[in-house]
C-alpha cells in the first residue's frame, strides 16, 4: 500500500477497537500547529533587523513590509478554507491533514530560505501562501469529522479543537523566542534556523494528527443515554450540501452572527496592551498590560472549550443570544468601571468579553451542524470564515480610527475608547437579532443525493 | 466517557489514550503556564 492509498478515506476508516476519544487529540494536534499564526509578531522585530542584526540595516525589510506577511496569511486562510471545502469532504480528514501539514511545514522551510537569502518574495510565498494554505485546510479538517465522531456532543468536540487554535500562539511566542535565543550569533538574528526547527516540528506534530485520526465506520452510532437522545433541540434531520447553503438565508444570518460577534471582540484584543494603560494611566505599567494581554488569550481558548460544550446543553441559539445581550451589556459598562478606576472590574469585564469571542468560533460549527446536518458541514464552516477575514479588518479599523478620530476632536486618551465601546455594543445588539432570526432550514433545501463522503461512513 | 462498544478494553487501548491526550496536553499545558506566569504581573 503506498503513502498515498494509506491517506485515502477508504483506509481509514476505523477499527471495531477504536475510541472516538482519539479524534479530538488528533484534531488538537493541528489546531495547536496553525494556531502558530497568531504568535508571528514575536518574528516582527528581528526580521526587521535581519541584515543590521543589532540595529536596522537601510537595506533591511520594513515592519510595515513584514506586516504583509500576517495579512497574506489570513486572507489565505479564508480564500483555501472556503475553496478547499468540497475537496475536503470527498478525500477525507487524513488526506486534508497531510496536505495541511505539508503546506504548513513547508511553507515555514520555504520561508527558512527567504530569510537566509534575504528575499521577500520567498517569505511571502513559503508563509503567506504555503503557510495560509495550510492554514485554511487545516482549520476546517477535522470539523466534519468531530461532527460524527461525537453526534451527541458537537460542541464540545468542535469547540476542544478549535480551543487548539487559541492554545497554538501561547505555545509557539515562547517557543520561537526560546529557538531565537539558541540560534543567534553576532552575524544572525537566528530566525532563518528558527524557521527551519518550527517547520519540522510543525510538520511532525501534525503527523501524528494525520496518523491518529480516523472516519466512522458506516452505521456507527455511539451509544447514547435516553437523556442524551433527548438533548437535541432545535435540530435539522436533514443534509444541505455547500453550494445549496450559501443560497439560504440561514447561512447570512450565521454569517452576520460570526462576523459582528468577531468585529466586537477581535477589535479589543489588537488594542488590549494600550487601552488598558491609557484607562489606568500611572496604575497599569507595560509589564502589568502585557499580563493583561495574556490573561485576555487565557479566557479567549478557555471560552472556546466553555461555550461550545454549554451549547450542547442549553442550545446554539441561547448561547449566541447570550454573548450579544451579555456582551453589549459589558460593552456598555466596562467603561464606567475604567473611569470609576476599578481595575478588577474592568480586567474581569473582558475576561468576561474574550471568552465569549472565543466562544462565537468554537460553537459556530455546530451551529452549522444544526441548521445544515452533517454531510458537508466542513464545507459549509469553510465558507463561513469569510465572516472572520471580514471581521479581522473591520474590527481593528474601527477600534483605531473612532480612537483617533477623538483624540483628533480633543477627547482624553482615557476617554477615547467610549464611544468605539459603545458602537460594539450596538453592533452585538444588531448581531442579537440576527441570530433571533434564525430559523429550520426549508424542506426544500434539503439534497436527498448523499456524497460519497457521506455513504462511505457514518 | 469511553466507547464501550465491545465491552472490557485492553490496557494498550487506555496507554493510547493516554499517550496521545499527554502529547497535545503536554505543550498546551505548557504554554498556558507560560502564559498564567506573565499574567500574574497584573496582580503584583
Amino acid at each position: 500500500m503506498s503513502l498515498f492509498a494509506f491517506l485515502d478515506r477508504d483506509h481509514s476508516v476505523a477499527a471495531e477497537d477504536y475510541s472516538r476519544w482519539l479524534v479530538p487529540p488528533a484534531a488538537l494536534a493541528i489546531h495547536l500547529s496553525i494556531g502558530q499564526a497568531y504568535a508571528f509578531s514575536v518574528f516582527n522585530l528581528p526580521l526587521s533587523h535581519a541584515i543590521g542584526i543589532t540595529d536596522a540595516a537601510p537595506n533591511d525589510w520594513k515592519l510595515s513590509t513584514i506586516g504583509w506577511v500576517f495579512s497574506v496569511a489570513i486572507v489565505f486562510l479564508g480564500l483555501s478554507a472556503a475553496l478547499f471545502g468540497p475537496w475536503l469532504e470527498r478525500v477525507g480528514p487524513r488526506k486534508a491533514m497531510f496536505v495541511s501539514a505539508v503546506c504548513f511545514g513547508g511553507g515555514f522551510e520555504v520561508a527558512a530560505v527567504g530569510i537566509a537569502t534575504h528575499q521577500f518574495w520567498l517569505l511571502l510565498l513559503g508563509y503567506g501562501v504555503l503557510g495560509g494554505i495550510g492554514l485554511g485546510i487545516g482549520y476546517i479538517s477535522p470539523v466534519t469529522t468531530l461532527i460524527r465522531w461525537f453526534p451527541d456532543r458537537p460542541g464540545m468536540a468542535t469547540g476542544m479543537a478549535i480551543m487548539g487554535f487559541g492554545g497554538g500562539a501561547m505555545i509557539a511566542s515562547p517557543l520561537s523566542t526560546m529557538l531565537m535565543a539558541r540560534f543567534r550569533t553576532p552575524a544572525s538574528t537566528g530566525v532563518a534556523a528558527t524557521f527551519v526547527v518550527m517547520g519540522l516540528l510543525y510538520f511532525a506534530f501534525m503527523m501524528f494528527g494525520v496518523f491518529t485520526v480516523r472516519v466512522p465506520r458506516a452505521g456507527w452510532r455511539p451509544r447514547l443515554s435516553s437523556r442524551a437522545e433527548q438533548r437535541r433541540p432545535f435540530v435539522t434531520t436533514g443534509n444541505v450540501t455547500a453550494d445549496r447553503a450559501i443560497r439560504t438565508p440561514q447561512f447570512w444570518l450565521l454569517w452576520a452572527v460570526l462576523c459582528l460577534n468577531v468585529t466586537a471582540g477581535i477589535g479589543v484584543l489588537g488594542q488590549a496592551s494600550p487601552m488598558i494603560q491609557e484607562m489606568f494611566p500611572g496604575a497599569i505599567t507595560a509589564s502589568a498590560a502585557a499580563g493583561f494581554v495574556g490573561l485576555l488569550s487565557l479566557a479567549n481558548m478557555g471560552g472556546r472549550f466553555f461555550w461550545s460544550s454549554l451549547s450542547d446543553f442549553i442550545g446554539r441559539k441561547a448561547v449566541y443570544a447570550t454573548f450579544f445581550l451579555l456582551g453589549a451589556l459589558l460593552y456598555a459598562l466596562v467603561p464606567r468601571t475604567g473611569h470609576a478606576g476599578n481595575v478588577v472590574l474592568f480586567v474581569a469585564g473582558y475576561v468576561v468579553i474574550l471568552s465569549m469571542y472565543g466562544g462565537g468560533f468554537a460553537t459556530i460549527p455546530a451551529y452549522l451542524r444544526d441548521m445544515f446536518g452533517t454531510i458537508q458541514v466542513g464545507a459549509i464552516h469553510g465558507r463561513l470564515l469569510t465572516a472572520w477575514s471580514t471581521a479581522g479588518v473591520l474590527g481593528p479599523v474601527l477600534v483605531n480610527y473612532i480612537r483617533e478620530y477623538e483624540i483628533g476632536h480633543g477627547v482624553a486618551k482615557a476617554d477615547a475608547y467610549t464611544t468605539t465601546m459603545y458602537i460594539m455594543a450596538g453592533l452585538l445588539v444588531v448581531g442579537f437579532f440576527c441570530n433571533l432570526f434564525v430559523r429550520r432550514v426549508h424542506e426544500r433545501h434539503v439534497t436527498t443525493e448523499m456524497p460519497a463522503s457521506a455513504t462511505a461512513t457514518a | 466517557m469511553i466507547e464501550t462498544d465491545k465491552g472490557r478494553r485492553s490496557a494498550a487501548f487506555y496507554l493510547r489514550l493516554a499517550a496521545a491526550w499527554g502529547l497535545v496536553g503536554i505543550p498546551l499545558g505548557w504554554g498556558v503556564w507560560q502564559v498564567i506566569q506573565r499574567s500574574l504581573d497584573l496582580f503584583r
